[in-house]
């Protein structure tokens, strides 16, 4: 005899753990979908208002979902050089770009002024070596006392640069003779400033109206007045007035 | 254009060197420009007597030029006008630095003292003192001083003449110019022609000062013409004419007569005074050599000196010098081979000719006198605003364009905001320029700020501090001069070590004066 067995109850719909073809996907959560969003940025991050503004999750929900990915350390902190005082989060696979760190001379960003020194102290060694050198026979010189070194020539420009600002080194068009005799006549070289150059302390700073803030005040017989200075005063000693 | 505090510095010198009353004519026509005799004493509220006397104490120091000009609505008469000559005043302060230039003198250090420079420093204080004087007056000033006797005086004014012939070869010292030129000005209603037919340029027409004093001026080779000797020295020297025939002994002792005269006049009536234009040009040379040597080391510093020294021109507006090569051989006197000499004057960047097959240099002074304003800007730069505002300073002062901010603080390795505080600050000080340009595709407020030095307008601004900075200096002398007569004899060291310094400081400042107003 055939027929259903009527021993058995309904049976239960099975659970299944797999979804079927054609069902719709689960909804991300919260967690997932602010780390899509900080990968997307790769090297550049994103600052946590900006966050908040594309995914539209409430405030409390981003700083929760942040402080879990970074306990996951599937995300760090990084600090945007241009705007300080931003969080700025990046997934961890990535570096910051130069954009973000401030480039070579910056760490933590910070200046890392050992790092800037050391360039400048090599730069220096090379001019005072050849004398008279251009910034493509410095770049040369360093290379090859240190292979190592990872600078670029416009690296080295901007240190020379500074050099020149500091008035450490000269900045002239090479005559080719005398101690110019490596660099071609015309090409712009660099040459160690004497010492002596460096240390003239000006005439009109050298006193005290120089400096003074109300200079423009002044006047012989005002309230303001040479005759009762008080920076006079220190400067000659107040004894006297 | 000179400022307000040019004009009181002017008259403080005048006020500390002549009095309240001189100083107070020299004030009205500093203030008021050229004047006539009634009207200076309309504005001053003096007697015409006093006023009388006080320009002529500042015509005899060389402070007061007088013209003549037509008086207004009249063909036959005219009127005599006054003006003021601010730099002569304010080269007042300098005749210290001016005797310094005496190679020899006294104030040179005691080896190198020579007698004949001691003559000279003496001829020349005897002019700086006195304005302007014959040269029987500082003989008579010179007797008087080292009480010679009378057996000597015939020796001792021939050689004080060879030394005053010596500066007026140099140029040192000058005749004074004509007293009271006539100037002819054009009526008022006929118009003034300044512009010529087919010129694609207008003739800018001289300023009525400005005529006066070229008016005034002597023929260059009147101006330094020497003091000849009488017949009696040449004669002595043993330069005597072999003239047999009666007619040429008559004519011999006729042209004695007039040589005779010509040496009374050079003598007992034609004025002397210095030649600030020749002393300023020393200056500037001293300036500009000290400057180079820090730079580019003693060599050039020298050579540098032996150009300007060559210069047969010597005009202390003039930017460009010339020298032929061996005039600069002559200034070095051996002291360096001909090979060093041509390594240091391309150095200098100076341009080679060649004229009548002499090599001629030139240099362009352009570049070192702008070295030495920067280093006088940038000393206040540092001082007023650190070595941050210094960077910046140094930066836009050496590129000489527009710059970004963001680009300054890469440059310079600052923070941006600091960099960005710092430009502000030198723009509200007036130091540097800003130029805001629209930021592209950003919003409607967005802009980017670019920088630079404009350096007219703040040069103009600084000499204007200078003035202002070398008359405080002046009032506290004053001062101090004013306190030594109150003091206790202990405390007079102490004051006048003070006083020491305020005056080692205005001749300091006077440099820089001289950098942004002389030179």
């Amino acid at each position: 005899m055939s027929g259903p067995d009527l021993s058995r109850k309904r049976p239960r719909p099975e659970a299944s753990s797999r979804p079927t073809t054609g069902a719709p996907a689960p909804a991300l959560t919260e967690g997932d979908k602010i780390l899509e969003l900080i990968r997307s940025r790769a090297n550049r991050g994103i600052w946590s208002a900006d966050i908040k503004r594309e995914t539209n999750i409430p405030q409390n929900s981003v700083q929760k979902q942040i402080r879990m990915l970074l306990g996951n350390k599937l995300i760090k902190e990084v600090t945007d050089i241009r705007y300080k005082s931003r969080k700025v989060y990046m997934a961890a696979e990535f570096e910051p770009s130069d954009e973000i760190s401030g480039g070579t001379w910056f760490s933590g960003g910070s200046l890392n002024k050992e790092v800037i020194n050391d360039v400048r102290k090599r730069c220096k060694q090379q001019i005072m070596m050849l004398k008279a050198a251009t910034s493509d026979m410095i770049y040369k010189g360093m290379k090859k006392s240190d292979p190592n070194i990872m600078y670029t020539m416009q690296q080295i420009g901007d240190i020379l640069q500074s050099l020149v600002i500091d008035k450490e080194v000269d900045e002239i068009k090479s005559t080719g003779k005398g101690d110019f005799a490596n660099v071609p006549a015309g090409k712009v070289c660099y040459r160690i400033v004497q010492s002596s150059s460096r240390t003239q302390v000006g005439a009109l700073a050298s006193i005290p109206c120089g400096v003074c803030p109300r200079l423009r005040d002044c006047t012989p017989d005002g309230e303001i007045s040479p005759r009762n200075c008080e920076y006079y005063k220190q400067w000659l000693g107040a004894e006297y007035f | 254009m000179v400022g307000v505090y040019g004009k009181r510095l002017a008259k403080e010198i005048i006020s500390t060197h002549f009095g309240d009353l001189v100083a107070k004519v020299c004030n009205c026509l500093l203030q008021n420009g050229t004047l006539s005799l009634h009207e200076i004493v309309r504005y001053t509220d003096m007697p015409g007597s006093h006023v009388k006397n006080c320009l002529l104490i500042l015509i005899q120091h060389n402070c007061v030029q007088a013209f003549c000009t037509p008086r207004k609505g009249s063909t036959d008469k005219t009127v005599t006008l006054y003006m003021a000559i601010f730099d002569n005043i304010i080269n007042r302060m300098r005749f210290s630095k001016f005797l310094s230039l005496i190679k020899g003198g006294e104030l040179a250090p005691k080896e190198s003292q020579t007698k004949e420079g001691q003559c000279k420093y003496a001829l020349l204080k005897g002019i700086l003192q006195n304005g302007r004087l014959t040269f029987e007056q500082l003989v008579e000033r010179s007797i008087s001083k080292e009480q010679q006797m009378d057996q000597v005086q015939e020796k001792h004014q021939s050689e004080l003449r060879a030394c005053f012939n010596e500066l007026v070869r140099s140029h040192y010292v000058e005749r004074c110019p004509r007293p009271e030129p006539f100037i002819y000005t054009e009526p008022e209603d006929q118009p003034k022609h300044t512009k010529r037919r087919g010129a694609k340029t207008a003739v800018q027409p001289l300023s009525l000062e400005q005529q006066a004093i070229e008016a005034a001026t002597l023929a260059e080779s009147e101006r330094f013409s020497e003091i000849p000797e009488s017949s009696v020295e040449r004669a002595g020297d043993g330069i005597v004419n072999h003239s047999p025939a009666t007619g040429d002994k008559r004519k011999h002792e006729t042209l004695e007569t007039d040589l005779d005269l010509l040496v009374a006049i050079a003598e007992n009536e034609v004025l002397w005074r210095a030649n600030f234009e020749k002393l300023l040009y020393c200056l500037r040379t001293k300036i500009c050599a000290e400057n180079v040597r820090s730079r580019l080391g003693d060599d050039a510093g020298v050579v540098l000196e032996a150009i300007m020294e060559a210069d047969t021109e010597q005009k202390i507006k003039a930017t460009i010098v010339i020298a032929t090569f061996d005039g600069i051989l002559n200034n070095l006197a051996g002291s360096m081979t001909l090979d060093r000499v041509r390594t240091i004057l391309d150095e200098l960047n100076c341009k080679s000719a060649t004229d009548k097959l002499e090599a001629i240099y030139s240099l362009d002074l352009n570049a070192t006198l702008e070295a030495c304003k920067n280093d006088e800007i940038e000393a206040v730069v540092k001082a007023r605003y650190g070595d941050q505002g210094y960077k910046i300073f140094r930066l836009l002062s050496t590129k000489d364009q527009l710059i970004e901010t963001d680009r300054i603080a890469e440059i310079t390795f600052m923070e941006k905001k600091e960099a960005h505080q710092m430009l502000y600050k030198l723009w509200r000080d007036e130091f540097i320029d800003i130029k805001k340009v629209p930021s592209q595709g950003s919003g409607e407020s967005a802009s980017i700020s670019l920088w630079r030095l404009h350096r007219k307008p703040f040069y103009q601004t600084l000499l204007d501090d200078i003035f202002h900075a070398a008359l405080n200096l002046t009032v506290k002398i004053s001062q101090l001069v004013e306190k030594q007569h109150e003091i206790l004899e202990d405390d007079m060291k102490n004051l006048l070590k003070r006083k020491f310094i305020l005056q080692l400081s205005l001749l300091k400042l006077d440099d820089a004066l001289m950098l942004f107003h002389d030179f």
